[in-house]
């Protein structure tokens, strides 16, 4: 498949000779939704307002269905653009707000009005067209951006943490409201977020980054489940680490010795590790009190209540291993039994 | 309970002493006497007939009138632009831009008045009109560049963006999106400026010349010769006029936050 968005050997510099992003790479298929992930200061962001026009790269192309945007002023490149603040109008109606894009078009009133009005029902705010984004709550301000972005049936969708505002339980509503636009419409889309459980579930591929560097780029299930580096993996809720010497290679299987204990874990990697990090969710184990293949020696020093499931801490001589047991299962004290299964505990060589 | 009464008391000294004048020259403006007594013997408004009989008030007010006009409107047009630059863009030496737009409040007026003095009209030759709308609009431009950055302070920058996305141009995005949202500051800038230049004494005093002078310095040259409660008539006239202003000010700006 043709590439629709292709970024080439970005570098971009706030500071001169500072490079925020260099020589990065990064392509969108048409039609998909692509998730930019990381904390605050990787390079999320500046991607995303590079492709928008905003910031001047030093270096590289940006191009957008075989039309190179590199150069192109942010005005000329059809890009719809959701912010994390709305960015409505606030001195124009919700109408006004949407018809913007259109008018700088100089599309006559007409067909301003009926785009608004089918734009405006899509996002089921058909009744506010004469309000205010003042009258407006935030789930419904939002709704209003997303609806001036699609209305100039835009190249490009870019969403900049549009739901950082919301509350949980409308950032859940609105998440799914925009995937099912995007997807309706099929638009490709950028979307940044901080947030690993929103990029999971609004994406077709998320994009881990650290530090101006691409991480990991693979399909929801791939990055929850196979993290590739030390820093996905920590990112994505893998809390529980412990280093271990490898002694075989089998296929994807390691075996591990991690002071007294041998050990399987799964590598993804092609080449053979000497020195491993191992990872594992807290609800990756289940405790015993009897011993088993696979397993560590714990003592419990805390065990809290939680709803759905019972946090026990405990420790090992590999470290305090933080682990969830479903709420209804028996109450473990003092000595317990971490049962592993090797293909939840996931090595990542040291670099 | 006891702090409470102090409190009272302090808050009513405050206000006497603030107020108290106000309330005798107010007073006394209705005086009969010839000169200015308080309290006063008798009541009558021939004082303030006075005022519309002498000409001299009735063209220094239209000067001030034009200039406060001109010089807010012209101190405005340079100001937005300079306001928006400190707001948006970091530019190297822009705190130094920043001291020297706030100079002529720091400098004392009689400093500015005199140097515009030599500069106008020994140096440059130029007309006193020209001088004084030039002088007040110099000393009007920090208020006008520190006003309207409040208000554009107060708009995200991302509207902005949002409408250049949408495909207008940096200047388009200015006229149709920032400078509607600005407009509270900006008529709080135009009335505050308003209000200084018509009642700027300092820089007036040097740059008035023959036959043109603005109406705080024909007052002042006014009270010289005479003693008579006229100026205390016009004072009062000019307290209802600065309250009424203000008010119209609060109206049309509060409701201007909802509309």
């Amino acid at each position: 498949m043709m590439a629709y968005l292709n970024i080439q050997n970005l570098r971009v510099e706030y500071v001169r000779d500072v490079p925020t992003l260099d020589n990065f790479n990064l392509t969108v298929n048409e039609g998909e939704l692509v998730a930019l992930l990381g904390p605050s200061g990787c390079g999320k962001t500046t991607t995303l307002r590079s492709v928008a026009g905003f910031i001047e790269p030093a270096a590289g192309t940006i191009k957008v269905a075989e039309k190179d945007y590199t150069t192109l002023p942010p005005n000329k490149r059809d890009i719809g653009m959701v912010f994390q603040s709305y960015a409505l109008f606030p001195h124009l109606t919700i109408f006004d707000n949407v018809a913007f894009g259109l008018r700088m078009r100089r599309i006559q009133r007409k067909g301003i009005k009926k785009r608004v009005d089918e734009v405006l029902q899509m996002v089921d705010l058909q009744d506010y067209a004469d309000r205010r984004p003042v009258q407006l709550s935030g789930g419904q301000r939002q709704r209003v951006a997303l609806a001036r972005a699609i209305v100039i049936e835009p190249t490009l969708l870019l969403f900049d943490e549009p739901l950082s505002n919301l509350d949980a339980k409308l950032r859940v509503e609105m998440r799914n409201e925009i995937r099912r636009l995007q997807q309706r419409l099929g638009i490709t889309a950028l979307y940044v977020t901080h947030d690993q459980v929103e990029a999971l579930a609004i994406s077709d591929r998320v994009v881990v980054m650290n530090k101006g560097e691409i991480e990991q780029i693979g399909q929801p299930e791939a990055i929850y489940n196979q993290p590739e580096t030390a820093f996905v993996a920590d990112f994505m809720g893998f809390v529980n680490c412990f280093d271990a010497d490898v002694t075989s290679k089998e296929q994807s299987i390691l075996a591990l010795q991690a002071q007294d204990y041998t050990l399987h874990a799964t590598y993804t990697g092609d080449d053979d590790p000497q020195r491993v990090q191992v990872f594992f969710r807290p609800d990756a184990v289940a405790l015993s009190d009897e011993p088993s293949e696979n397993s560590l020696n714990g003592q419990v020093i805390l065990r809290t209540f939680q709803g759905q499931v019972v946090e026990y801490i405990v420790e090992t001589a590999l470290g305090n291993m933080i682990i969830y047991m479903p709420e209804d299962a028996p109450r473990f004290e003092a000595h317990v039994t971490l049962s592993l299964k090797t293909e939840r505990l996931i090595a990542i060589a040291y670099e | 309970m006891k702090t409470s009464r102090w409190l009272y008391f302090s808050v009513f000294l405050l206000y006497f002493f603030l107020l108290g004048p106000f309330v005798i020259i107010f007073i006394a403006a209705f005086g009969a006497e010839s000169t200015l007594a308080f309290p006063p013997t008798g009541f009558s408004l021939q004082w303030f007939a006075r005022i519309v009989e002498t000409q001299q008030f009735i063209d220094s007010f239209w000067t001030s009138l034009w200039i406060g006009l001109g010089a807010t409107a012209i101190s405005l047009m340079f100001g937005i632009p300079v306001a928006y630059a400190l707001v948006r863009f970091n530019f190297k030496g822009m705190s130094a831009v920043e001291t020297l737009f706030s100079a002529p409040i720091l400098v004392p007026g009689l400093v500015i008045g005199f140097s515009m003095l030599n500069f106008f009209v020994l140096f440059g030759r130029i007309e006193v009109m020209t001088g004084l709308l030039l002088g007040h609009t110099a000393i009007l431009f920090p208020y006008s560049v520190r006003v309207t950055s409040v208000s554009l302070r107060n708009l995200d920058p991302a509207v902005e963006e949002a409408a250049v996305s949408l495909g207008a141009n940096r200047l388009r995005a200015f006229m149709l999106v920032v400078l509607p949202n600005m407009r509270s500051g900006i008529a709080a800038a135009f009335i505050l400026g308003f209000i200084t230049s018509f009642n700027n004494v300092p820089v007036s005093l040097f740059l008035t010349g023959p036959g043109i002078t603005t109406l705080p310095i024909s007052m002042l040259s006014y009270m010289e010769y005479y003693f008579d409660p006229t100026i205390a008539a016009l004072s009062t006239v000019l307290v209802i006029f600065s309250i009424l202003l203000v008010q119209l000010a609060e109206r049309v700006l509060g409701l201007s936050r909802f509309i």
